[in-house]
């Protein structure tokens, strides 16, 4: 017959051997081995309830009921019946780094989209309000006509230096346009703005050397 | 049932009938926070002891234990009934311990008599011997994996039936037994 398993050996150890049934009974009188695996079990349930815990000072048990006294002021009990579960819910450890990962990820998709998602009220729709307010703080002169520009001598001035400049250098000095962005703006500029404009791009080549 | 200024009249340890236990929880729910008193007085030791034996240290059993009762107050409502309070709260005090065990390396267990009541009569070396040989099953049982460790606390020193520690530790009775038997193998390896 086969030795006693596991729970069999338990049940014999904790005065159950009654419920075991007859055969399993027979056999543990009979095997040495299972009896002395029972034996080595006891011994160790006896050695464990030996080692009493150090006993604290009666002082530690006043100041004990203190601080529990002191760690519940404030709070009704039974307040946290569900918030308790949660709570004890979050503080297993593997889960608390689950839900932080969790946080940190949802923090980080709502930092994206709040950069690249377009608002409510976008970026492009604000732009053109502010267009069209400033078109009607500051009415245009009467259309210039391309021709007028080009007929323009001080927009010829701008063309010529910015026709100097090369392309690239301009995207790497932060300027990036759309084609004819330049003469697009350069109508709506007034005739003193555009007189300004041009001052100023002459001072600078000046100071380059140009 | 009002309780208030009666918590220095319980005795320690005493067992209170259920309907006994259900009155001071409830006195308890209605704000008496003098049954509360009464319920740390009466379990305060146990719980202790139960923590003490997961960490090994004054200190942190002691926090530990004050943990256990401050979540046993705020979740009081939780209490059905459908176990003894000293189960309830030795299944608080068990989450409580796994919970900290996961997330801190226990301090090793001082020796000495420090805050400790004397060893009464007995010869000085006799007490000494005593204390180391209980040190070191107390530290081997702080070897044993945590569900083991639990497992063997609440049956060798709470006496709880495996049908209870199976509830306590939310597994089957024969897991908690299977759980039983591997705990004394290994203290067995431990102790050689």
């Amino acid at each position: 017959m086969s030795h006693l398993t596991d729970l069999e050996l338990i049940a014999a150890i904790e005065d159950a051997a009654d419920r075991l049934p007859a055969a399993r009974r027979r056999h543990l009188d009979a095997c040495e081995s299972c009896r002395g695996r029972a034996d080595d079990l006891r011994g160790v349930i006896v050695a464990a309830a030996d080692a009493a815990v150090p006993e604290p000072s009666p002082l530690f048990w006043q100041h004990f009921s203190a601080r529990v006294r002191q760690g519940i002021d404030g709070s009704a009990p039974g307040e946290s019946a569900h918030h308790g579960r949660l709570a004890a819910w979050l503080t297993q450890a593997s889960l608390r780094w689950g839900a932080f990962a969790a946080l940190i990820v949802v923090v980080m998709v709502a930092g994206v989209w709040q950069v690249n998602a377009p608002s409510k009220h976008t970026s492009s729709q604000a732009a053109a309000e502010r267009a069209a307010e400033w078109r009607r703080t500051h009415p245009l002169p009467d259309p210039a006509e391309p021709n007028d520009l080009d007929a323009d001598p001080a927009w010829a001035v701008v063309r010529t230096v910015a026709d100097s400049v090369d392309w690239s250098d301009a995207v790497v000095a932060g300027i990036d346009a759309q084609p004819d962005a330049v003469e697009t703006v350069a109508r709506t500029l007034s005739p003193e703005e555009r007189s300004e404009l041009v001052k100023l791009l002459l001072a600078e080549a000046k100071r380059k050397g140009a | 049932m009002r309780l208030n200024g009666r918590a220095d009249a319980i005795v320690e340890g005493f067992t209170l009938a259920p309907a006994e236990e259900r009155a001071l929880v409830d006195a308890c729910l209605a704000g008496d926070r003098g049954a509360f008193d009464v319920i740390v007085e009466r379990h305060r030791r146990q719980v202790y002891q139960l923590c003490y034996r997961y960490v090994g240290s004054h200190e942190d059993a002691a926090d530990l234990a004050q943990d256990t009762f401050i979540r046993a107050y705020k979740g009081l409502k939780g209490f059905k009934g459908q176990s003894s309070l000293s189960t309830w709260l030795y299944r608080i005090a068990v989450n409580v311990c796994l919970n900290r065990v996961s997330l801190k390396t226990p301090r090793p267990e001082a020796l000495g008599p420090q805050d400790r009541e004397d060893g009464g009569a007995e010869r000085p070396d006799t007490v000494l011997l005593r204390e180391e040989r209980a040190a070191e099953v107390r530290a081997a049982i702080r070897q044993l994996p945590p569900k083991q460790r639990a497992t063997l606390i609440l049956r060798v020193y709470h006496e709880l039936p495996h049908e209870e520690i199976a509830g306590v530790l939310g597994s089957s009775v024969g897991a908690a037994k299977a759980n039983f038997f591997h705990a004394l193998a290994n203290l067995k390896k431990l102790l050689r």
